[in-house]
């Protein structure tokens, strides 16, 4: 208990839980974009420039870190409509190493110096951010909008005979994922109130893209994953320096035995199934019922 | 001056070839990346370091380095390759990392995160050509990568071995169906391929004389540009593209503001995907993953 109520550790799951949001809907809508840190970099050096430099308030900088985060989406997005697959996530990697690199040449913004100096922000802020974006990314994921994306995440040719515009629902699940990180990165610069080109490395997709893996392609699993997974070194104080080897480990068993992840989609359906209300009986005069599924049907 | 530093950019290119080749040729008869290939590359060297620190003779400590990363490929395969299957979405992409990184953990917890130094008193004279000076050492490396790159070319040209490896990368439910042993191939060329990064990894380990668990973090990205450039899963693309990037890379630290040779690399990598996704030797055919 003493550990959850430790200010660190509530900043460091919050912003774990918001990455792993931000993963979650382009993964879902089939852009393997490795370009997290990228955005998460923009966001972090919007927010932390316009409140260190600009003096704009704390609240502010963060809404512009998020749009920063999702209008750095655009290029990556130019990609995402050419290549697919594994090559995109080539593709992505490189792109947020080039954006690393414009910020350790940037010297507004303190070039590999970092930047530093921007206003405390209360880490309870940061959980209730990752705890409002859990709550809309459940809701998204649900709705008309979330199922669309799915669907063009499992098969995008199916899914635009079926009249949904693919590339639109890329573009805005990309850029969702870059506001999700860029939010994040505002709330780790002013959580730390240091930035460098070097917190914003590949190391950060990879415990991220683990959370992602072990806890399942839905927001439950993504939040019960980042929370549980970057909880546990924090318990176990051995555990600390073997943490990302335990996530490797778990991440392998995961893939061999349980390939969709702790929480897959319609992990819960049997549960809701159960507390709805059995359907109205049909009346009489109604046609023949079309029986639903089933391989008998 | 400038063939000194196209002989340097030729060292480098050589190295990157190696891990290009390495990284390809499992590509290519699996269709999935495999992102381990880095931190084996950082196992090798660390190995022969524990045999040598062992007391064992400095040759058989390199050879020790280098059969540890082959074996330890073998054993990648069966922890991550091989009980995926081809329908998991991102494939071997995830576990061959979470592999990759259990290894680096390791290493660190067991080495530390500092620099080691690494040397096995190989004394080579140094060889003067004309401008160009090298160190015994470094030819040696340039003869050795020169050789196993030619080596290879023949192998996968003219053996039975080479010619199950190409038949896989084609299509391997054809090649199983006409008799090629694919569980053994596969195993065969993750060994080779392993290989080749623990050899590469030795190579650059004894020309700088230090060794650090993050040392395969930069070679492997690299590398990764290299088989995009070359074509995914395309030897002679990866020799040529690794040899290539290591030139241009040295001309442009050379010759060009610091610290932007690496957005050389992306960039290049960026314009070889949207341009000419097939590589550069590719010849405009398209495969349609199903």
């Amino acid at each position: 208990m003493e550990t959850l109520m430790s200010e660190p550790v509530q900043a460091i799951v919050a912003i774990n839980v918001l990455l792993c949001l931000s993963l979650l809907f382009p993964f879902v809508t089939g852009v393997w974009s490795l370009g997290l840190p990228g955005f998460m970099a923009v966001g972090a050096y919007a927010g932390g420039w316009l409140t260190q430099s600009a003096g704009w308030p704390v609240w502010a900088a963060l809404i512009a870190s998020a749009a920063g985060g999702a209008l750095s989406t655009l290029p990556f997005g130019l990609l995402a409509l050419r290549i697919r697959g594994i090559y995109l996530a080539i593709a992505t990697l490189a792109a947020a190493e080039l954006i690393l690199l414009f910020f350790s040449h940037f010297k507004p913004t303190g070039a590999v110096m970092g930047l530093t100096g921007m206003p405390f922000l209360d880490p309870r802020w940061i959980v209730a951010m990752a705890a409002a974006s859990f709550a809309f990314s459940g809701w998204l994921y649900c709705t008309r909008l979330g199922k669309a994306m799915q669907a063009a995440g499992s098969d995008p040719v199916v899914a635009a005979c079926h009249g949904l515009n693919v590339p639109v629902l890329q573009l805005s699940a990309l850029a969702l994922g870059g506001a999700f990180a860029g939010l994040a990165g505002g709330c780790f610069a002013h959580y730390y109130s240091f930035i460098a080109p070097n917190n914003f490395g590949f190391h950060r997709t990879v415990d991220i893209l683990m959370f992602l893996v072990i806890g399942g392609f839905t927001p439950v699993g993504a939040t019960l994953g980042s929370v549980v997974l970057t909880l546990v070194p924090q318990f176990v104080s051995e555990l600390e320096k073997w943490a990302p080897a335990l996530y490797g480990a778990i991440a392998l068993a995961m893939a061999a035995f349980m390939p969709a992840g702790l929480v897959p989609k319609n992990r819960f359906a049997p549960i809701f199934r159960r507390l709805r209300p059995a359907p109205a009986p049909r009346s009489a005069i109604a046609p023949p019922a079309v029986r639903q599924g089933g391989a008998d049907a | 001056m400038i063939a000194q530093q196209l002989v340097n950019g030729l060292m480098l290119g050589s190295v990157y070839a190696l891990i290009g080749i390495g990284y390809t040729l499992v590509f290519g008869v699996l269709r999935m990346l495999n992102l381990a290939h880095a931190y084996l590359f950082m196992a090798a060297p660390f190995v022969a370091l524990s045999l040598g620190a062992a007391g064992v003779h400095p040759a058989f400590a390199l050879a020790g380095g280098l059969g540890a990363a082959a074996l330890l490929g073998m054993v990648l395969y069966y922890m991550a390759f091989r009980p995926i299957s081809s329908q998991h979405a991102l494939g071997g992409f995830v576990t061959s990392l979470s592999f990759g990184i259990v290894l680096q953990v390791i290493v660190v917890n067991r080495f530390g995160t500092l620099a080691k130094p690494f040397s096995f008193g190989l004394a080579l004279p140094d060889i003067e050509v004309g401008p160009v000076l090298l160190s015994g050492l470094q030819a040696a490396s340039l003869v050795v990568s020169a050789a196993l790159m030619v080596g290879l070319l023949l192998l996968l040209k003219r053996t039975r071995f080479g010619r199950n490896v190409r038949a896989i990368a084609e299509n391997d439910t054809a090649a199983l169906l006409l008799g090629v042993p694919v569980p053994r191939n596969i195993l065969a060329v993750f060994a080779l391929s392993s290989g080749l990064a623990g050899l590469a990894g030795l190579m650059v380990a004894l020309r700088f004389e230090q060794i650090g668990a993050y040392m395969g973090d930069n070679y492997a990205t690299k590398a990764l540009a290299v088989i995009v450039i070359g074509g995914l899963g395309d030897v002679r693309g990866a020799m040529a593209a690794g040899l290539l990037l290591g030139i241009f890379e040295v001309l442009f630290q050379a010759y060009a503001p610091t610290g932007w040779s690496e957005a050389f690399v992306w960039l290049l990598l960026i314009g070889v995907f949207l341009l000419k996704p097939e590589g550069i030797f590719g010849t405009g055919v398209q495969r349609r993953e199903v």
